[in-house]
């Protein structure tokens, strides 16, 4: 027990419209273990996304449990796929942003700050406003903002869809970097199966709607993955006819 | 480090005469005019000096009172009450309430300024309102999974969010507050301000026509040396 994260029991959904009830998610159990790189994939309107609210507790309204294992939302971060900064905010208070609730004296904040924009290329942008930066700037912002709390779990809702595949190449392989040094449960909605096996520990495939678990697969391949071997396709061959 | 507040909303120094020269010309103007008519100059500077202390203040109550309203009833069960009903408050014909208002409060600057208030608050509210309602979802997300609240959530979040439609919302507001001043000034037969002024020299169609000028001359400096510069700088701060 003391190894899981965060689990997930009988969990169901449903959102209402004009002529009744459309059910989002059915019956989720997932346990997802500390320090695990966990990953969500599905089709569109699965219902992934409402699944990671759910766990982050965004969304309150549901039936069924979802169990925080010794954390509260303190040690929670979350990277939006449309990355959330505040156009009125430079990158530094932007970053800030995290910490405006923290008890933390303003040295500790500046310090903590400066640490991850280093870290994320962005130092030199401190001033800058958001319409300056190119996407893939705006998200490591995102990710800035989200790292500089220490968070034990950091939920990505398709952290990488906004961006070309280059810089979403790029970013991949940062986030792994950073799941690394730090140790954070990481849970990661994507509609990418290449992407959810190249990042992840484990994956939950989602069916179409109403999403429920079809599979979790323990990904078998070492690090760093070889993403053009036949194993690689074959298991993405796997993921995607589980979700046809 | 660059904080995001800063107040230059001039290009260049070029700007900034422009606009200087916008504040100069309505009181040269207004200087010239009461030379030329006989009038006396610090009596008319005097009223129009009244006037506008009486409309800053009204603003200032019409601001404070539109923003606390907007920010607690734009969303939720309260919006689905509040909102049609400011709709109907917001249509009642004040004018229409103007000799009750002197009958109880007197000819007095409250009520003057009670009536500027209620002229401008309603623009002011449905603009702050209509801004606070594109706040985007996502952004809200980060307010929750991040905790911001209190001050910070007022001063970093709900404040410049709200700005865009408080500075269209003064516009507005300013435009129909400027029409409403001198005819409340009139209506409440007080003995200072442009509406005694006005009153005054009813029977002359010249003073009238270049008080009116003047008057309008300020307006448009007004507008040009604050609002048009601020609505700018603003609406380039919330591209995103």
């Amino acid at each position: 027990m003391d190894k899981i994260a965060i689990t997930t029991k009988n969990l169901n959904k449903s959102f209402k419209i004009k002529r009744g009830e459309i059910k989002a998610l059915r019956n989720i159990n997932l346990e997802i273990k500390k320090g695990e790189f966990f990953t969500i994939v599905g089709p569109s309107g699965s219902g992934k996304s409402t699944l990671l609210r759910i766990m982050s507790g965004l969304e309150k309204d549901f039936s069924g449990k979802v169990l925080w294992n010794n954390l509260t939302k303190d040690d929670f971060s979350f990277v939006f796929q449309q990355f959330a900064l505040m156009p009125w905010l430079t990158v530094y208070e932007n970053v800030e942003f995290s910490l405006l609730s923290k008890n933390l004296s303003e040295s500790e904040k500046k310090s903590r700050i400066h640490h991850e924009l280093k870290k994320l290329g962005l130092d030199k942008f401190a001033d800058s406003y958001p319409r300056e930066l190119s996407g893939g700037m705006k998200q490591r912002v995102g990710i800035a903002r989200a790292l500089v709390t220490n968070p034990k779990v950091i939920f990505m809702d398709e952290p990488l869809s906004e961006l070309d595949s280059f810089t979403a190449k790029e970013l991949r392989r940062e986030i792994l970097k950073i799941w690394k040094e730090t140790g954070a449960t990481i849970i990661m909605v994507t509609h990418r199966i290449d992407e959810a096996i190249e990042m992840a520990d484990k994956i939950a495939v989602l069916s179409p709607s109403p999403g429920k678990i079809i599979k979790v697969i323990s990904n078998p391949f070492d690090r760093p993955r070889d993403l053009r071997s036949p194993k690689f396709f074959k298991l993405e061959d796997e993921i995607y006819r589980l979700i046809r | 480090m660059k904080k995001s507040h800063s107040l230059k909303i001039y290009k260049s120094g070029w700007h900034l005469a422009i606009t200087l020269a916008f504040v100069v010309a309505p009181f040269l103007f207004l200087l010239i005019f009461s030379k030329i008519g006989g009038l006396n100059t610090s009596e008319l500077f005097g009223n129009l000096g009244i006037s506008l202390l009486r409309m800053f203040i009204a603003y200032i109550i019409a601001l404070a009172l539109a923003w606390i309203l907007a920010v607690s009833f734009f969303r939720g069960k309260r919006a689905l009450i509040a909102l049609p009903l400011f709709d109907v408050v917001q249509s009642f014909p004040t004018f229409a309430a103007l000799p009750l208002a002197v009958y109880f409060l007197g000819e007095s600057n409250l009520t003057v300024i009670i009536f500027l208030v209620v002229t401008i608050i309603g623009s002011m509210l449905f603009s702050i309102i209509s801004s606070l309602k594109l706040i985007r979802f996502d952004w809200e997300d980060a307010v929750k999974i991040y905790d911001v609240h209190g001050w910070s959530y007022v001063r970093k979040f709900l404040l410049p969010v709200s700005i865009p439609g408080l500075i269209t919302g003064s516009i507005i507001g300013l435009g129909n507050g400027w029409q409403a001043l001198i005819a409340t000034e009139i209506i409440v037969q007080v003995k200072s301000g442009l509406g005694s002024f006005f009153s005054l020299f009813s029977n002359n169609f010249a003073i009238t026509s270049f008080g009116i000028l003047g008057f309008l001359i300020l307006i448009f400096s007004i507008n040009k040396l604050v609002w048009t510069p601020l609505l700018e700088r603003w609406h380039s701060r919330m591209e995103d």
